[in-house]
């Protein structure tokens, strides 16, 4: 009975630990802002329900609402738990510290309440205009502008708020066309407070009645030293359909440099910080790597410091460059937040080793001179491990940190102006365009050239051939004349058929029958009165040369008849 | 007389330009080797602003803005390294560790595909002299064609001339691409910590939010914002302030 107590129990107990709990988390960042900066609230909950949150009155919420869910898997128990969120974005309005929560996730008839989260909220750090840089001048304009800053003299790396100021004598709808205020030398600018929400002021300066309101603020950080003009912004100001064009007043500010000799442990910080550091747990031997987490926290230029630098004494070797994890925000104040850097170390030695103090040196711009923070010493216990060889050590952490190297600065200025490049310039398009073109002119004029020249061959030959066809028929009036008549129709025959080959396939050797003759006539569109007159004259002469011949008329007008036919054929 | 003295003004700008960014440069160099990572940037950025193509300058402001932590910003300055030199061997190693600090998971994605890379690195100017060679060599055979038209050489140069004309018009297409890959400015970074996103031109914003090194390309731009499409496909409207075009 008592076993199967103590089983019960035990499995009891067991569930409930094992059991997930209901968990409703309140978290708002950041806890310490400044009046209009923006606190982002989130509630994180493992049950999913209706999420209401108890806000301070006067809470303004912004525009962005989040909401979803995620999972985690614990690894204690295996189990994957979901994680239900709900994130929402606003600003206090008034200084003062306030409780924000509980948050409520309420499941049908349960309600679960989350922790509560006290919020300290401080003056904005800009001071409002007075009124007494505002010239008798800008008082006559509907509307003009004022660039408002935190202070006028700052130090070297330290931040300053800017911000438009907009006055006008109406009361403005909207603004349009906005080209903001610049600060030459300003890498760092963050936009702060909730600037995209106008909240429209009515205030008395020099007897008038003027509305005015606060538009892009910034935490800039200036770089280099000196007197910086910030040049005016620019904008539109509307009521209804009128437009109210303004170029704002401009400004300057000065930039003390910070002083010299600064300490060897300075990290380029000017602002307010502190220094805490945390060694991983657990027990070492030789040669084992552990994590040291240097956190820097505070405020002021958090986000351009460099990493602490460590002094190890002989024995510590730090691996690589430290992993670096920021958690900060950009307030009245500059960063506000910390930067932890996690370093690699590896211890060489066995025994009792004490790591050093970790000492930071930043400029306090209040107090006007270098402060150092500083972490307490702590003594580690290293056990002996004689597998370990410092010589392959070293030569282990040489190739690791190369592998890990960025590359070194360049010297040398490689200026690669494209307007260097030839592409698309007139010269490149003709250069490209030229040689083919002057290929295809050449090439038509050698064509050209050739064709003529054949022409002219073949008008010579041509030419020849017709003076010799002349001779046949030269010599056919020979024959006619010396009453050799046999040749006489032999030669007007031989005549006709090497004119008519010449003028049909420009070849006066070729035989063509007359058959081939009389086909190519009719192609050649020969009216049939030629083509008869023509067959007239060979019949004619094969009657003369083997029955009974012609009449010495017919006979002597016969040569006439052929020349003149074979005229009025190749010149038709 | 007023135009002699715009034109003097004129060629004393041309002359003093390079000399004041190369003054810059070496002071931006010693302030960087001094460790003043701040002052070498702002001095860099003010180079890359005289001299848009110093590509020495843009990966020196990198490195600055590296030793800053200003991850997003380091990204961009190497990006525009490679844009000018794509052949740069140090940029994409830069690269692969600036998005290795932003989240171990982060790796580099180079939004050109590898045939474009390879264009773009032998450069708009080696591919327009040798445009210019295969014109030449294409007009030798075309006057060949026509001078050796009725020979049994005429098919080969046919055949030749077809080559060349297709060799000819792939070398031109090459060096404007490589040309036009310069000044193409689609793609930008994510330069801040993280970018908010809008749902529409008032401002209202969207859940969306992108991290520190995003890759975005600018799709349009609206009165207010730019319109951009992350390499997912997502499209998006950003203020111009948080992100730096490539």
């Amino acid at each position: 009975m008592k076993n199967i107590f103590l089983h019960i129990s035990f499995c009891f107990a067991a569930l409930q630990a094992m059991a997930q709990r209901p968990l409703v988390l309140l978290e708002i960042e950041p806890k310490e802002a400044e009046i209009g900066e923006v606190l982002t609230i989130t509630v994180k909950s493992n049950v999913e329900g209706e999420i209401d949150i108890d806000l301070p009155s006067g809470f303004v919420h912004g525009y962005n609402v989040m909401n979803g869910m995620e999972q985690e898997i614990d690894y204690n128990t295996g189990k994957v738990i979901s994680y239900y969120y709900l994130s929402q974005t606003g600003a206090m309005p008034k200084a003062g510290t306030f409780k924000f929560g509980p948050a409520y996730v309420k499941k049908g008839n349960k309600v679960y309440r989350s922790n509560t989260v006290m919020v300290t909220i401080r003056k904005d750090n800009v001071p409002s205009s007075s009124g007494d840089d505002i010239t008798a001048k800008q008082l006559r304009q509907p509307a003009f502008g004022v660039i408002e800053k935190a202070r006028s003299v700052i130090y070297e790396g330290e931040p300053v708020v800017l911000n438009a100021r907009i006055y006008s004598q109406f009361e403005a709808s909207h603004l349009e066309n906005y080209i903001p205020y610049e600060l030459d030398g300003v890498l760092d600018k963050h936009e702060i407070g909730n600037s995209s929400r106008i909240m429209l002021e009515e205030k008395r300066i020099k007897n008038v009645r003027l509305f005015t309101f606060e538009y892009d603020k910034k935490v800039v950080f200036p770089t280099g030293t000196g007197k910086m003009t910030i040049e005016p912004f620019k904008l539109i100001l509307r009521r209804g359909f009128e437009s109210f064009p303004l170029t704002s007043s401009g400004t300057t500010i000065e930039v003390k440099p910070l002083p010299a000799n600064a300490p060897k442990d300075f990290i380029g910080a000017v602002g307010k910080y502190s220094v805490s550091r945390k060694i991983q747990e657990g027990s070492f031997k030789q040669g084992d790597v552990f994590t040291l987490t240097v956190e820097v926290s505070g405020h002021g230029n958090l986000q351009n410091i460099e990493e602490p630098k460590l002094e190890l004494p002989k024995g510590f070797i730090v691996y690589g460059d430290p992993v670096v994890k920021e958690d900060f925000v950009f307030g009245g104040r500059g960063a506000e937040g910390k930067i932890t850097f996690e370093f690699n170390i590896q211890v060489t030695k066995s025994g009792s080793l004490t790591l050093p103090e970790t000492t930071i040196s930043y400029f306090d711009p209040i107090k006007e001179k270098y402060v150092q923070v500083k972490t307490g010493s702590d003594v580690l216990e290293f056990k002996k491990d004689p597998k370990f060889n410092p010589v392959d050590n070293t030569k282990a952490i040489a190739q690791a940190e190369k592998t890990e190297e960025l590359g070194s600065l360049r010297m040398d200025e490689g200026n690669l102006d494209p307007s260097k490049t030839i592409y698309g310039s007139r010269l490149f398009w003709s250069m490209v365009s030229f040689p083919v073109i002057l290929a295809l002119l050449l090439g038509i004029w050698w064509k050209k050239k050739e064709d003529k020249a054949v022409v002219g061959a073949q008008q010579q030959i041509r030419k020849k051939a017709s003076s010799e066809v002349q001779n046949l028929f030269t010599e056919a009036e020979n024959a006619l004349r010396s009453g050799d008549f046999t040749n006489y129709y032999g030669f007007i025959e031989k005549g006709l058929l090497r004119s008519l080959a010449l003028y049909l396939v420009n070849d006066d050797s070729i035989v063509l029958s007359k058959s081939e003759i009389f086909r190519s006539l009719e192609e050649r569109n020969i009216s049939t009165e030629k083509t008869d007159a023509l067959r007239k004259i060979f019949s004619d002469c094969e009657q003369a040369r083997y029955g009974f011949g012609l009449s010495p008329e017919e006979r002597d007008e016969l040569v006439l008849r052929a020349k003149q036919l074979i005229q009025t054929i190749t010149t038709a | 007389m007023i135009r002699l003295q715009h034109i003097a003004l004129l060629a004393g700008l041309l002359i003093t330009a390079p000399t004041f960014a190369s003054e810059l440069f070496d002071k931006g160099l010693k302030a960087a080797n001094e460790k003043k990572y701040t002052e070498a940037a702002v001095d860099f950025e003010e180079v890359v602003e005289h001299e848009k193509f110093n590509v020495s300058a843009y990966y020196n402001l990198g490195n600055c803005y590296y030793h800053l932590r200003k991850y997003g910003k380091a990204i961009w300055a190497f990006e525009k390294v490679l844009k000018l030199n794509p052949r740069d061997a140090e940029a994409p190693m830069s690269l692969e560790l600036c998005y290795n600090k932003i989240g171990p998971d982060n790796s580099w994605t180079p939004h050109t595909g590898g045939l474009q890379r390879l264009i773009c690195s032998v450069g708009s100017s080696t591919w327009a002299w040798l445009s210019i060679f295969i014109s030449v060599c294409l007009g030798l055979t075309v006057f060949a064609l026509f001078r050796l038209a009725g020979t049994p050489w005429k098919r080969l140069l046919f055949m030749a001339a077809l080559g060349e004309t297709i060799l000819l018009i792939t070398l031109v297409i090459a060096a404007s691409s490589a040309h036009d890959y310069r000044q193409d400015d689609r793609f930008a970074i994510v330069t801040g910590k993280s970018a908010p996103t809008y749902l529409n031109d008032l401002g209202e914003p969207s859940d969306l939010v992108l991290t520190e090194g995003t890759k975005v390309e600018v799709i349009g731009i609206t009165k207010t914002r730019l319109q951009v499409m992350l390499q997912s496909g997502q499209k998006a409207l950003v203020s111009a302030d948080d992100i730096e075009r490539i």
